[in-house]
């Protein structure tokens, strides 16, 4: 599953688009804006990034009553960092933003490991005490020093290949409201590096005392992560796993059966490289969980790949 | 039956067994059209076997001897392995060459030597679409520098079949990475069916080995539109087999990846489910668009248009136009197949509208 669609809701709004110069449509309901920039579509996106994305901004109707904002497409994203400052900037205008997602890109407006962040902790120091969801796609670049968000329930860092820094800088960021983590380890082909430290670190759940659905997807090193998560003290306080988008196959099943993931509510194995016994197996041992495993994945003799590696 | 002034009886230039060849001649059998079939190998052995006739011209592409022969006379001597890429602008040269051998010598034919041309020519289809205004990507730099150019790139080879040595290319921050259904064997490139990532040295292998093939033409890559189907998320883009300028049969097909064309192993997806994704107002700017693509070769009856729709659903794009792009098993528009389109435009003119609005 390479990511080929746009989300249509974000923080329970409907997400509505507005592309590089155009007006904002008049909505009757609050929706989450999306900012999508492209000076390869407009001959009139002739700046940079922050230069853009401020003056989109600009243009926000009723900016403090913005509940929720996307920040799809940038201009030569593939070249060119996230438009931090401009959203740090214009922070002090946006008091009701409780849900924000940076890198929105579909793999045919950015790939992801081409997507171009920056140093992200003015950003999220900007906005933490006041998001509740908070989305980064891409972490090319991504430097992010560990922070704390008192109301932030759900948190996501989607990369083809998350650097162990990454990692760490979760596990001793400071998230008491948080339920949702969501953490795409990727391939080390890009730049997946997680340390067993860093992750045993992530997986001590200190950083997340209220943690109830954890994703650790999107990875190449599933039996390193299963084995990890049956030994944390995070897994047992879990209700709802996902494991989906990597390369999962048999290697994981004796982890898996053997009795530290039975009391979830939810595994989510979409992609998957599992045979049907080996579903039939984790099914039995997992009696009362409902297990999503669809898009099985076949190996060819080239190995098995993530889903959104690149 | 046939209207006044239509031909009582088409020969179809084609390969015996050819699926091809069964479709078009099941349909013209169910709708009375009659048909003879001039197999390939016969028509370059003896053209005046066309005198007189009125001619369909189906793709030789199933007899390797016909092939050979074709890239022969194009030019091209050496042998192919298979999946090798390569001869492709003399295979297109010997087929243009022996279907002005044919057509000066019909009655009729459905397509015309120049069209042909064209049409195998993506650089010249490119060329004539952007005359009549009908959208295509953007161009980009010449082949030599797409390496050097930061930007997102499209790379075809100016001759060859749908995804026949095409690369997605990102150049930027110190860094390139070519993406496409293709591999190096001794140097040499193959078709293949896996999308294969290259970085920077790789990169530059494999577009140096393409180009060493033939010619190659660069667009800007248009990102294309996605829709969620079952547990994939897959982008979209649309074959639109256009008969006498009106689009009759629809197939969408679906891709994990930038190359959406089914003998990747990508799939069809439902095209109505498509439609009501991007709404009637995009979709009749597909509609629309390749139908002005297909007035781009008017004296050829029968295109198939690869459209693609922008990835904020709005606007479209000509990514192709096949001549012989007709071959949908099992696809229907207005109840009918790309074949019985054809033989009713052959008889005379169909009734009723193209694609259901």
């Amino acid at each position: 599953m390479t990511i080929s669609t746009n989300l249509t809701t974000f923080g329970g709004f409907p997400v509505r688009t507005v592309e590089d110069h155009d007006p904002f449509p008049e909505v009757g309901a609050p929706v989450a804006w999306r900012a999508s920039l492209n000076n390869y579509r407009s001959d009139a996106v002739t700046g940079t990034p922050d230069e853009e994305l401020a003056g989109w901004l600009e243009r926000l109707p009723s900016p403090e009553t913005v509940q929720a904002l996307i920040v799809g497409e940038w201009p030569e994203a593939f070249e060119e960092g996230a438009p931090v400052q401009a959203l740090v900037d214009f922070a002090p205008r946006l008091p009701a933003l409780r849900h924000l997602f940076v890198g929105e890109m579909t793999f045919e407006e950015c790939e992801i490991s081409w997507i171009q962040q920056g140093d992200v902790t003015p950003l999220v120091e900007a906005y933490a005490p006041q998001l509740e969801t908070l989305f980064l796609r891409g972490t090319t670049e991504l430097v992010l020093a560990p922070f704390t968000a008192a109301h932030l329930v759900s948190l996501g860092l989607e990369s083809g290949g998350l650097d162990t820094t990454l990692v760490r800088a979760i596990a001793d960021s400071t998230l008491p409201a948080l339920r949702s983590l969501e953490v795409w380890l990727g391939t080390s082909d890009y730049g997946a590096n997680a340390s067993d430290d860093d992750l045993a670190a992530l997986l001590s759940g200190a950083a997340t005392p209220a943690l109830s659905h954890l994703g650790l997807k999107n990875s190449d090193e599933p039996l390193r992560d299963v084995t990890a998560l049956a030994a944390s003290p995070l897994l047992p306080r879990l209700a709802s796993l996902d494991l989906s988008q990597g390369t999962l196959g048999a290697e994981c099943v004796p982890t898996l059966t053997a009795g530290a993931f039975a009391h979830l509510d939810r595994l989510d194995l979409r992609y998957h490289y599992l045979s049907d016994d080996d579903l039939t197996r984790i099914r039995a041992a997992l009696p009362t969980t409902q297990i999503d495993a669809g898009d099985a994945q076949a190996e060819e003799e080239w190995g098995r790949f993530v889903a959104v590696g690149e | 039956m046939s209207e006044p002034g239509a031909p009582d009886a088409i020969t179809i230039v084609g390969v015996p067994s050819d699926r091809r060849v069964l479709g078009f001649e099941d349909a013209a059998a169910r709708l009375g059209l009659a048909t003879t079939l001039l197999p390939w190998s016969d028509a370059l052995a003896d053209p005046s076997r066309a005198s007189g006739a009125h001619l369909r011209i189906e793709s030789p592409g199933l007899d390797s001897a016909a092939a050979d022969e074709l890239r022969r006379r194009g030019g091209h001597s050496a042998a192919l392995a298979h999946g090798e890429i390569g001869g492709w602008q003399e295979w297109a040269d010997g087929l243009v060459g022996a279907v002005d051998d044919l057509a000066r010598r019909a009655a009729s034919c459905d397509t015309t030597p120049a069209e042909l041309a064209a049409l195998f020519d993506k650089r010249r289809t490119r060329r004539r679409l952007a005359a009549l205004g009908v959208p295509v990507p953007h161009d980009g730099p010449p082949a030599a520098q797409v390496l050097r150019t930061p930007g997102r790139w499209f790379v075809k080879t100016a001759h060859g079949s749908s995804a026949s040595g095409a690369l997605a290319v990102t150049v930027g921050r110190g860094r390139v990475e070519a993406l496409g259904p293709l591999v190096l064997v001794d140097g040499v490139p193959f078709n293949d069916l896996a999308l294969h990532r290259y970085r920077d040295d790789a990169a530059d292998a494999v577009l140096t080995a393409l180009a060493a093939r033939g010619p190659l033409l660069v667009e800007r890559w248009f990102p294309k539109w996605g829709m969620r189907t079952d547990d994939r998320s897959l982008t979209i883009d649309l074959r639109i087999v256009v008969v006498d300028q009106v689009a009759r049969v629809v197939v969408a097909r679906g891709a994990a990846g930038p190359m959406t064309n089914l003998h990747l192993g990508n799939r069809r997806v439902d095209v109505e489910a498509v439609r009501a994704g991007v709404g009637d107002a995009t979709w009749q700017r597909v509609l629309t668009v390749a139908e002005a693509a297909a007035g781009a070769f008017p004296r050829t009856r029968c295109v198939g248009a690869d459209v693609m729709i922008g990835s904020e659903g709005e606007r479209v794009a000509v990514a192709e136009i096949n001549a012989f792009g007709d071959l949908l098993p099992g696809a229907r528009g207005g109840g009918r197949s790309a074949y019985d389109w054809q033989v009713a435009a052959w008889l005379g003119g169909p009734s009723g509208a193209g694609w259901a609005t």
